[in-house]
Formats: C-alpha cells, sequence, structure tokens
C-alpha cells in the first residue's frame, strides 16, 4: 500500500502524457515517481523469484538483453525486463508505472534488465543480480564518466554485487581486471576472437588500460566464425549456428554474450536447437541495423551513440551506398567525441541534420567527406530526404543519435519502439 | 607552395581522448585551403623538436598518462623547453595540467565542472576540477582546459596561430574556410544552447 499513492499519480502523468504525445511518455513519469517513491524499483527488482539479471557494459547493452529476453522466454520463463529507451534510473521507474500494478509489484518469473553503467553501480548497492554480463568498457560518454578507468571501477561493483555468476569478455583486459576480483566458481568468459575480427575487416578498440597485458582466460563461448549475417557459437561442448538479426561484429559480440547468460540460467537445459530458431527469428532492436518502409520504399535506421558504436556501423556500410543521412542530436552534450571517428566511409551524405549539425558538418568538412545540405530544421531535413528519388542501388540510410532517432520517429509516427521487423 | 608547414604531436594515439588531434586537422587544412603544405608528424620525448613548426600535447586518460610518463619522463620538460624557446606548444587539457604540474605553479581543486565556457570569445568543453586558468597564452604558446577540437569551433584562434607563425596570409579566403567558418559560428551558439 506504501507506493500507490505515487504508483496511481505516475499513471495519471503517463496518461495525460500520452494524450498530448502518442507514442511518448517514457520519461516524465518515471521522473515523478522516483521522487515520491525512491525505493520503488529496488523492491520491484528484488521480488521476482528467480532473481535479476543485468546486463552492462558500454556498449550492446540492448541488443544483447533483447536477445537474453528472447531465449529466457523461449524456454518457458514469464520475464520482465526494460524496453531499450529505458535504462537509467527514470526509465526503470517509468516501466514500473507501466508494467506493475498499483502496489508496486510486477508479474513475472525473473528480470531481465539492461542498465546504463553510470546507474548500473548505484543501484547494486541496494539490489544485488543473481547473474550479470559484463559487455566491455569503451572510451564513451567522457563528460559523464571523465575517464575509462572510472567505468571499469563502476561496472566493478556490479560483478562484485553479483551472487550466482558473472560473464565477461575475454577480449577486453578492461573485464580481464575486473575478473581479477571475483572468485574463479563465480564468473565465466565469453569471447569475439581475434581471428573474426581479422575476418571481417574491423576491430573491436576496447578502452586500453595501459597496464600489463593480462593473459585471455579460455573462453567456454567463443565466435567460431562469422560470413555477413552467419555467426557460429561454440557452446562449451557444443556448436550453435544461426543469422545475425543484422550486420556486423558487434552483433556478434552480443550474440555470444547472451548465449553465455542463457547458458547460466539454464545450464544443462538449454536448448540449442532451440536457441538457433530463436535468434533466426529475432528482429533487431530498433535503429539497430532496421530496415522499415518509409513512403513506400526501404529506408535503414542506424543508432550512433558513441565512438565505437559510430566506427563499428561506418566499417560495415556497403560500398556502393548512394544516400545517407546523418543528424547528431542534443542527446550528445559534447560532441568533441565525434573527432575521434574516421569518417572516410561515409560516402554520398545527401543531408547533415540534428541539434549539433554544425559540429557534425564541421568533422566531415575536415575529413574531406562531402555533403550535400546542412539543415538546421531538422524536420524539413527529414522530409527532404525522405523526398529524394530512390537510390539505383540499396536503399537510403539514416545514421543518427538517440535523440536525433527519437524524435524522427515520432514525427514519422514510428511509435512503439518494439514494432521492427527483421529483413 | 613553398615550405611544408611540419605540426608535431606527442603520442597521438593516446593523447586524444576527446578528439584533441583534431586541432593539428584543422590547422593543416587551413594551411592547405591556403595554398600552403602541411604534415602531421607523430613524436616521442625522443624526437628531434627542431624539424617540427608546433607541438601539441593532447589530452589522455590516468592511465595512458601514468604509462606515457613511466618511459618517458622527460617529455613535459621537453614540452616547457620548446615553449620556453618561444616556439609554439599546445598544451590541451590533462596536458596542460601536466605543464602546470612539472612548472610546480600550484592550483587548487575545486567543484568538478562539465560544461561549455566562453572565455572571451573562445568557445570549448571544461571537464575538470582543476582551478586554473582556462587559456593562457605564454610566449608563442597555448594552453588550455578546453579540451577537444577547440581550433575547429574558434577558427579565429586557429588563424591567429596560424598568422602569429607567419605560415600564410590569413587574409586569403576560399570557399572550404567560409563554409566551415559558418559552422563553428553555428557550434559556438548552440553550445548554451544544450
Amino acid at each position: 500500500m506504501r507506493y500507490l499513492p505515487a504508483l496511481l499519480i505516475g499513471r495519471l502523468v503517463r496518461f495525460a502524457v500520452r494524450l498530448v504525445r502518442p507514442g511518448g511518455g517514457s520519461a516524465l513519469p518515471g521522473l515523478v515517481v522516483s521522487k515520491l517513491a525512491p525505493k520503488l524499483v529496488n523492491k520491484a527488482l528484488n521480488s521476482f523469484p528467480q532473481g535479476l539479471v543485468v546486463i552492462t557494459g558500454t556498449a550492446g547493452k540492448s541488443t544483447t538483453t533483447k536477445m537474453v529476453v528472447a531465449l529466457a522466454r523461449a524456454h518457458g520463463l514469464e520475464v520482465f525486463t526494460n524496453p531499450s529507451t529505458a535504462n537509467i534510473e527514470q526509465g526503470f521507474f517509468s516501466t514500473i508505472v507501466r508494467y506493475g500494478n498499483l502496489f508496486g509489484r510486477v508479474p513475472g518469473d525473473i528480470a531481465i534488465i539492461e542498465m546504463d553503467e553510470g546507474h548500473a553501480a548505484t543501484l547494486v548497492k541496494d539490489v544485488q543480480p543473481r547473474v550479470s554480463a559484463i559487455l566491455n568498457v569503451f572510451e564513451d560518454q567522457l563528460d559523464r564518466f571523465i575517464d575509462p578507468a572510472l567505468v571499469r571501477e563502476k561496472l566493478m561493483a556490479v560483478a562484485k554485487s553479483t551472487s550466482q555468476k558473472v560473464l565477461l569478455n575475454s577480449d577486453d583486459q578492461n573485464c580481464l581486471l575486473i575478473a581479477e576480483q571475483i572468485a574463479e566458481d563465480r564468473k565465466s568468459f565469453f569471447e569475439l576472437g581475434e581471428s573474426v575480427q581479422i575476418a571481417s575487416n574491423s576491430k573491436m578498440e576496447y578502452a586500453k588500460t595501459y597496464l600489463e597485458e593480462l593473459p585471455q582466460p579460455t573462453a567456454g563461448f567463443k565466435v567460431i566464425s562469422l560470413n555477413e549475417r552467419t555467426i557460429s557459437i561454440k557452446v562449451k561442448e557444443n556448436e550453435v549456428s544461426f543469422e545475425l538479426p543484422a550486420r556486423g561484429l558487434h552483433f556478434a559480440l552480443d550474440a555470444v554474450a547472451a548465449i553465455s547468460v542463457a547458458n547460466e540460467l539454464f545450464g544443462g537445459q538449454l536448448k540449442l536447437s532451440l536457441v538457433a530458431e530463436v535468434m533466426n527469428n529475432l528482429p533487431p532492436v530498433f535503429s539497430r541495423g532496421e530496415i522499415k518502409e518509409v513512403n513506400g520504399e526501404q529506408v535503414e535506421f542506424i543508432l550512433v551513440q558513441n565512438p565505437i558504436s559510430t566506427q563499428l556501423n561506418l566499417d560495415n556500410l556497403p560500398q556502393d551506398i548512394e544516400q545517407v543521412f546523418f543528424a547528431i542530436g542534443r542527446d550528445v552534450h559534447d560532441p568533441s567525441w565525434l573527432w575521434t571517428v574516421d569518417f572516410a566511409k561515409m560516402k554520398n551524405v545527401s543531408c547533415v541534420s540534428g541539434f549539433n549539425y554544425a559540429d557534425a558538418a564541421l568533422v566531415l568538412a575536415y575529413q574531406g567527406i562531402g555533403f550535400k545540405a546542412a539543415e538546421e530544421d531538422y524536420f524539413k531535413a527529414i522530409d527532404d530526404f525522405l523526398a529524394l528519388p530512390k537510390p539505383t542501388l540499396g536503399h537510403k540510410t539514416v545514421i543518427y543519435s538517440a535523440d536525433a532517432m527519437r524524435r524522427l520517429r515520432r514525427y514519422k509516427g514510428f511509435t512503439d519502439p518494439e514494432d521492427v521487423d527483421r529483413v | 607552395m613553398s615550405k611544408t608547414v611540419m605540426l608535431g604531436s606527442f603520442y597521438p594515439e593516446d593523447l586524444n581522448l576527446n578528439g584533441d588531434q583534431a586541432n593539428l586537422l584543422v590547422l593543416a587544412k587551413r594551411l592547405e585551403w591556403r595554398g600552403v603544405n602541411a604534415v602531421i608528424v607523430p613524436l616521442t620525448g625522443s624526437s628531434n623538436l627542431e624539424k617540427v613548426d608546433l607541438v601539441l600535447l593532447g589530452h589522455g586518460s590516468m592511465a595512458a598518462w601514468n604509462s606515457i610518463l613511466k618511459t618517458d619522463p622527460e617529455l613535459i620538460t621537453k614540452s616547457i623547453d620548446y615553449m620556453n624557446a618561444n616556439r609554439p606548444l599546445l598544451a590541451i587539457g590533462s596536458g596542460y595540467v601536466k605543464v602546470l604540474d612539472e612548472l610546480g605553479e600550484s592550483y587548487s581543486s575545486k567543484e568538478h565542472r562539465s560544461e561549455f565556457v566562453d572565455v572571451d570569445g573562445v568557445v570549448g568543453y571544461v571537464n575538470s576540477s582543476a582551478d586554473v586558468d582556462l587559456i593562457q597564452f605564454r610566449n608563442s604558446s597555448v594552453l588550455t582546459l578546453l579540451h577537444g577540437p577547440l581550433l575547429a569551433k574558434n577558427p579565429k584562434l586557429a588563424d591567429e596561430i596560424i598568422r602569429s607563425n607567419e605560415w600564410a596570409d590569413i587574409s586569403m579566403r576560399s570557399s572550404e574556410l567560409d563554409q566551415v567558418d559558418e559552422l563553428a559560428a553555428i557550434s559556438r551558439r548552440t553550445a548554451f544552447e544544450h
């Protein structure tokens, strides 16, 4: 009963927001309830009979979480999860307002959630995960975190608070430093492996530790091969193959991490044929290589959130790409990191827009990447781009940051973030 | 084209945490657009600085600095000698703080700031708790706590470096310069609209 008034108010706020902005209403109810009942999230996350699974790290949280959730549901668990846009504290409150009852209880056997690395360290002071996956540490959001070593400390707190098992990326020296602090029987490793990175002409540039390199432990879960979207993964003594929902090395890492978590949850009960079936049918998380029909033609949407995701996505762009829309929105508080990215593979940029369009266009101009227009009016930029004649090869490609994504999706009426089809 | 301007950079792979190396790209392109060749030269503490026309000491992580100064303990002294010889050192972010530390110029810490600031018309991002002048001009050098691509946002400062070192006639304009300067003006304005 303690949370009833706060949750009633939260629901009213959500109803009011969605009246004026269909599809919106994610942040404000959470903000209101977090002020009125700050312990609500802890109570809800502590209440699942099979505990809490946390997916954290700099990049890949949303896709990995979506994969783990799909695998858990296919194996018969009722899962509570957070939508991919709600991985910070307010988002959790909003999710509970939406899915919980008026007593703050949320249905489900298990909670599987993605957690922003900054907020995760705070949350685990009160909520103990049963299983956690630490995906990676990249140089990202330094306006918030200042230094990659401080990010590692936050992830260390998540790992140390985990009761059953921590799954760690053995390719990343930051994860190996974290692993040093975790007992043998409470950690397992997954890896992409060097040969797969070489074969794909792309590389995961994890934040350097500048310490003597730690030996790489044998990973129980390892990508054996990756060819376009076709992937084979070693799962302990066995192997599973399937098609990834989108192309790119980062999705391969997400998949092997997700399978390692699922194996921890189900152990000998994990059915690899079911894993393959689930992964073969999993749609991409929205804007992670999502292709959607807009105005009668296919448009690819690619979300970029940090230097590494931008670089990896650019590395994967088709050589013959004809029309690119590039938008960096208000979510990028300090656009300095754009200058750490090599934009050489971004060709035929039709338009640069978003709140930080001038900074984005400056990077391109100094790097010698041509663009036809830099447009301050974001909605005009979207309309102009979508009105261009269809490209002769492939499809139009939108590369944008989170705020630019949200504004475009709202403007074009893509109201349900989970409404993403597999191509 | 006559002289090639040599733009030196200490440990460009490691002292680039916020895109600080872009400052050399900006100088090089602004020279190129005025018909002057420029090349960017990676440096270590053992490099001969006589050959370079400017030295950048960028911003690195705590771990990067620990590692660099362990193997190259003379690096900061060498940078200071270069500055004291009236040659242009561009020290950015933690590179600037290391110079102050080596000079023994004490400063205190204050509440951490992570925001855009305007220092007499120069707009940049500060992400530090060091209570120091945000920009200092010493001899021919620029020392600043404002990290990242400062010269892209502030083309007047970039051109002042070019002018004072007599690398090019900055009254020369081109369509490329007009385009980036217009974008930089918008970038400086939007910095404060977040």
